[in-house]
């Protein structure tokens, strides 16, 4: 229900952005960018490029959205002009480069006190931030769309262009590599 | 933003395993990146320079028209007033200019028959009066 009226509230603004309403346009800026922007980051893993890519899927929201045809949602559809956005740069360095300005809040990772959980806590975040990065592409999108960006196997789906069925062999396959990643991280928490 | 995957994840049909979980917890203790503040600006600012690009657009058109003209049609039009002007090719002058050079010829070889005519009756005439003069 909430979703729905969410979704008529974003379809009457897009109408709003197909007739200039420069702001209809920033409500959706405001709505989308920040997470929009951390899943271009986690796929491209480098600053300046996600900021572009963010810059880019929204440049085309606002010059083309009077294509938007309604099959999907305002948000799947951003996040796949995104995601597409972000492959085209991938495929054209496959040298892929870690983002430095990944903030590592604390978290209940593994057992340990003060300092010492915390230097834990940051070895693994960075761990999985290599990890994600070594996931062929298709693998760590669908595990950043659902386990990040909240979306329902469904939505990533459509992002991804793939069948729900497809869609949760690539986060399986992901979740089996990243374990196999993290393991030396693992035995060293557990204890 | 930090999301919890635990809570937003589908939710599997049996308990998830330790296995899962502690991967549940070493995802989540990756922060998502900050949304830079020079970014949103440039985002909001979209319409805005997207407007200005238009402009911008056809500024680009100067450096190839020669005539200094952001609008090709008007440098059409500057092109053919500079040419009625300088007298080069006012459109009567590009019409007609064949038509002119070709009566302009035919003229002078009109002249040129009537010249010869002339020369040909003083001839004939002085021949005349020379044979009159001898006959004489």
């Amino acid at each position: 229900m909430v979703a729905d009226v969410t979704e008529q509230g974003e379809a009457q603004l897009l109408s709003q952005v197909v007739q200039g309403d420069a702001g209809a346009f920033r409500l959706l800026v405001e709505r989308h960018s920040a997470a929009l922007h951390a899943f271009v980051f986690r796929l491209l893993a480098n600053a300046a490029e996600s900021e572009e890519v963010t810059q880019e899927t929204f440049l085309r929201l606002w010059k083309n959205a009077e294509t938007f045809g309604g099959r999907s949602t305002l948000k799947t559809w951003l996040y796949r002009i995104a995601h597409n956005l972000a492959i085209d740069r991938l495929r054209r360095r496959r040298d892929v480069g870690l983002g430095s300005n990944v903030e590592l809040l604390p978290a209940s990772s593994c057992s340990g006190q003060g300092l010492e959980r915390e230097r834990q806590v940051r070895e693994i975040a960075q761990a999985v931030v290599l990890g994600m990065a070594k996931l062929p592409e298709r693998q760590r999108a669908a595990l950043s769309l659902v386990h990040y960006n909240e979306m329902s196997h469904r939505e990533a789906s459509e992002v991804l262009g793939v069948s729900v069925r497809a869609l949760e062999s690539l986060i399986a396959r992901g979740r089996e590599n990243l374990k196999v990643h993290l393991s030396p991280f693992k035995s060293r928490c557990s204890t | 933003m930090k999301h919890n995957m635990g809570n937003n994840r589908i939710k599997p049909q049996d308990e998830p395993s330790p296995d899962e979980q502690w991967l549940d917890n070493a995802l989540n203790s990756v922060p998502d990146a900050k949304l830079p503040s020079h970014l949103v600006a440039r985002l909001v600012d979209i319409p805005r320079s997207v407007a200005q690009s238009i402009p911008q657009g056809l500024e680009r058109s100067k450096s190839w028209w020669p005539f200094g003209s952001w609008l090709p049609v008007f440098g059409w039009a500057m092109a053919a007033a500079a040419g009625i002007v300088l007298g080069v090719s006012g459109p009567a002058q590009l019409l007609s200019i064949d038509n002119s050079r070709e009566s302009e010829v035919v003229q002078l070889t009109n002249d040129t028959e009537q010249d010869e005519t002339d020369e040909w009756q003083e001839l004939a005439q002085l021949a005349l009066d020379s044979n009159w003069a001898l006959e004489d």
